[in-house]
C-alpha cells in the first residue's frame, strides 16, 4: 500500500489498461503494422504512425536501465527509474520501498500494481 | 532563408532580487521589461513584438498589463527554461520576415513565495504523475545512466559547480558566493542518487529580460549590438519507450544553429550552457560537440569550465548553480550573460579577452522523461 500516491488519472483512452491493472494483469500496446510495442500506451502508433494500435498482455519482466532514490521528500524516500521490457518499450517506473538497497542497473525487475490512494492501483516495480 | 545577422540583441536587464516576497509576478516582469528597454535606450511605445512564456500568469494578462499597445507579434510558448532561447530564435525570425521591429522577451516568478503549479495532465499524466517526480529526480536518472556507460564519476559532476562558483564570488547579486571544492560537493547531502544537494541549482525569485530589434535600428542606439548569427529549437521524449538517457535535445539544436551561424564549437570564446544540475553541462557539452560523447566528464575536470584557466570559458555569472535560476527556468540569464560578455561587461574577473562570439543554450522540462533544447549563437556586431 502507498497511502502517499494518489489515483492515476484515467482517461477515456487508458480505461482498459487501467481496467486490466485492477485484476493485476499487465498491457501493453502493439502496432499491428510495424509489430512495434510502445509504452505508454496510445492508439496512434508512435513508431510508424501507420495504424491503430492492439492491447496485448506483458508479464511485465525486464532488466533496470536506471534509477534514483529521491532523499529530499516530505512522503519519504522513494525511487523512479526506467525498467526495459523483454519486449522493447522502456517503461518509467517507481520501485516498492523494500528494493532501494538492492537496486543497480542491469538488474531484473518486474511490474507490479500496487494499491494507491483509494484503493486504486498504480503500476510498481518490484526486484527479481 | 536564415536569421543570420538579420536580429540583434540591444537591450538586457538581470533583476536584482533573488528573494522577492514584496512583489506579484506581473510587477517583476514590468520591472525587467523597463530595465532592458531603458538599457537599450528605447520605451514601451516602441515595442511591436511580444514573447513570454508559462511563467507569465498569461500572455495577454501580460500584454494588457504592460500596456503594450499595437503589437504585430506576441507568443507565450512554453518550453520551460529553454522558452527564452527559443524566443531569440522566434523573434530573430519575426524580425527577418519583417512582421515586428522590436520584440521585447520577459520572464520573472516567485519560486520562494509559491508553490510550483501542478503539471498539465496529458495522455502520459495517468502514467507519471502519481510518483510524484521532480526534477532533480529526473535528472538523476540521466546521471546514474551516463555514470554506468561513460564511468563519470560524481567528483566529474562536482567540477561543474566547483566551477560556477569560482564565478560566483564575483557577482554581488549571486545567491551563493561562497567557492565551494569537490569535497564540498560530494559532502553535501545526496538529494537523488547520485546528485548531491550542491549539484542542483539555487531557487530563486525574479527575472530578466531583454529586447531584439532590426540592424538598422540597432545602429542608431547608444549600445553595442549583439547579432543573432543562428539559433535552432528541439525536441526529445520517451520516444514510445525507446528512450535513451545518454543524448539531450542539444545534440539536435546545436548542430541546426552551428550550421546557420557558419561556425563550429571552435570559434566560440564563451560559453552560455544551461545548467540546472551538473550532469545537464555535461550532457550538453558532449552533444554540442565541444568534446567526445561520454568526455564530458573529462572536459570538466581540474576547472575544465573556470575562466581565465580553463578548457572553456563557462557561465561567468556563477549560472543557474550558484547565481540565479529565476522561476525554475534559467534560460533568460544564460542570454544575458552572453550579451555582457560580447559588450565586454561581464565582471573583469570573469571577462574573457575579445570576446566576440558566444553559444547560448537552454533545456527545458525534464531531461529523464521529455524536455526542449534550443541553442543561439550570438556575436558583437563589429567583430
Amino acid at each position: 500500500m502507498h497511502d502517499d500516491f494518489p489515483a492515476p488519472d484515467i482517461t477515456p483512452e487508458s480505461r482498459p489498461f487501467w481496467e486490466a491493472a485492477a485484476r493485476g494483469t499487465f498491457l501493453i500496446r502493439r502496432c499491428p503494422a510495424c509489430g512495434t510495442a510502445h509504452f505508454y500506451p496510445r492508439s496512434l502508433c508512435p513508431i510508424c504512425h501507420q495504424a491503430e494500435t492492439d492491447w496485448v498482455e506483458s508479464p511485465g519482466e525486464g532488466e533496470i536501465y536506471t534509477w534514483t532514490v529521491m532523499r529530499k521528500s516530505p512522503k519519504g524516500p522513494f525511487a523512479l527509474g526506467y525498467l526495459t521490457l523483454d519486449e522493447g518499450p522502456r517503461v518509467y517506473v517507481c520501485f516498492r520501498p523494500e528494493d532501494h538497497a538492492g537496486l543497480a542497473i542491469g538488474k531484473r525487475a518486474r511490474i507490479v500494481f500496487d494499491p494507491v490512494q483509494g484503493g486504486a492501483r498504480m503500476l510498481f516495480a518490484t526486484l527479481i | 532563408m536564415s536569421i543570420r545577422n538579420k536580429a540583434a540583441i540591444v537591450g538586457i536587464y538581470e533583476h536584482p532580487l533573488r528573494k522577492a516576497p514584496d512583489h506579484s509576478t506581473p510587477q517583476l516582469h514590468a520591472e525587467v521589461a523597463r530595465g532592458a528597454l531603458a538599457d537599450a535606450g528605447l520605451g514601451f511605445a516602441d515595442v511591436d513584438g511580444y514573447f513570454c512564456a508559462g511563467d507569465a500568469p498569461s500572455l495577454m494578462g501580460m500584454v494588457d498589463y504592460l500596456g503594450l499597445g499595437d503589437l504585430s507579434v506576441m507568443d507565450g510558448s512554453e518550453m520551460g527554461g529553454a522558452s527564452y532561447i527559443a524566443a531569440v530564435d522566434k523573434a530573430a525570425q519575426a524580425i527577418a520576415l519583417g512582421k515586428c521591429r522590436v520584440a521585447l522577451v520577459t520572464l520573472a516568478g516567485r519560486p520562494r513565495q509559491e508553490k510550483p503549479q501542478p503539471r498539465p495532465n496529458g495522455a502520459e499524466g495517468g502514467f507519471e504523475l502519481p510518483y510524484g517526480g521532480s526534477p532533480p529526480n529526473s535528472y538523476a536518472m540521466v546521471a546514474q545512466r551516463h555514470m554506468h556507460e561513460f564511468g563519470t564519476t560524481a567528483e566529474d559532476l562536482a567540477w561543474v559547480k566547483v566551477a560556477a562558483s569560482h564565478h560566483a564570488q564575483w557577482n554581488e547579486n549571486a545567491l551563493l558566493r561562497d567557492v565551494v571544492t569537490v569535497e564540498d560537493v560530494l559532502d553535501s547531502p545526496m538529494v537523488a542518487d547520485p546528485l548531491h544537494r550542491l549539484d542542483c541549482c539555487v531557487v530563486t525569485d525574479g527575472g530578466g529580460a531583454f529586447v531584439i530589434t532590426t540592424p538598422e535600428i540597432a545602429r542608431e542606439l547608444n549600445v553595442t549590438p549583439v547579432m543573432v548569427r543562428g539559433a535552432a529549437h528541439a525536441f526529445k521524449g520517451q520516444m514510445g519507450g525507446r528512450v535513451d538517457l545518454t543524448w539531450s535535445a542539444a545534440a539536435l539544436s546545436g548542430p541546426r544553429a552551428l550550421e546557420e551561424a557558419g561556425v563550429t564549437v571552435r570559434d566560440i570564446k564563451y560559453a552560455s550552457i544551461y545548467d540546472s544540475f551538473t550532469i545537464t553541462v555535461i550532457m550538453q557539452l558532449e552533444d554540442l560537440g565541444f568534446c567526445e560523447k561520454g568526455q564530458g566528464g573529462q572536459f570538466v575536470r581540474d576547472g575544465g569550465l573556470i575562466s581565465g584557466q580553463g578548457r572553456l570559458p563557462w557561465n561567468t555569472d556563477g549560472g543557474g548553480l550558484c547565481n540565479n535560476h529565476p522561476i525554475n527556468r534559467g534560460g533568460m540569464t544564460k542570454v544575458i550573460e552572453a550579451v555582457r560578455q560580447l559588450r565586454g561587461a561581464a565582471h573583469p574577473k570573469v571577462q574573457v579577452p575579445d570576446c566576440d562570439l558566444a553559444l547560448v543554450t537552454g533545456i527545458g522540462g525534464m531531461l529523464g522523461l521529455r524536455h526542449s533544447a534550443a541553442t543561439c549563437i550570438l556575436e558583437r556586431a563589429d567583430a
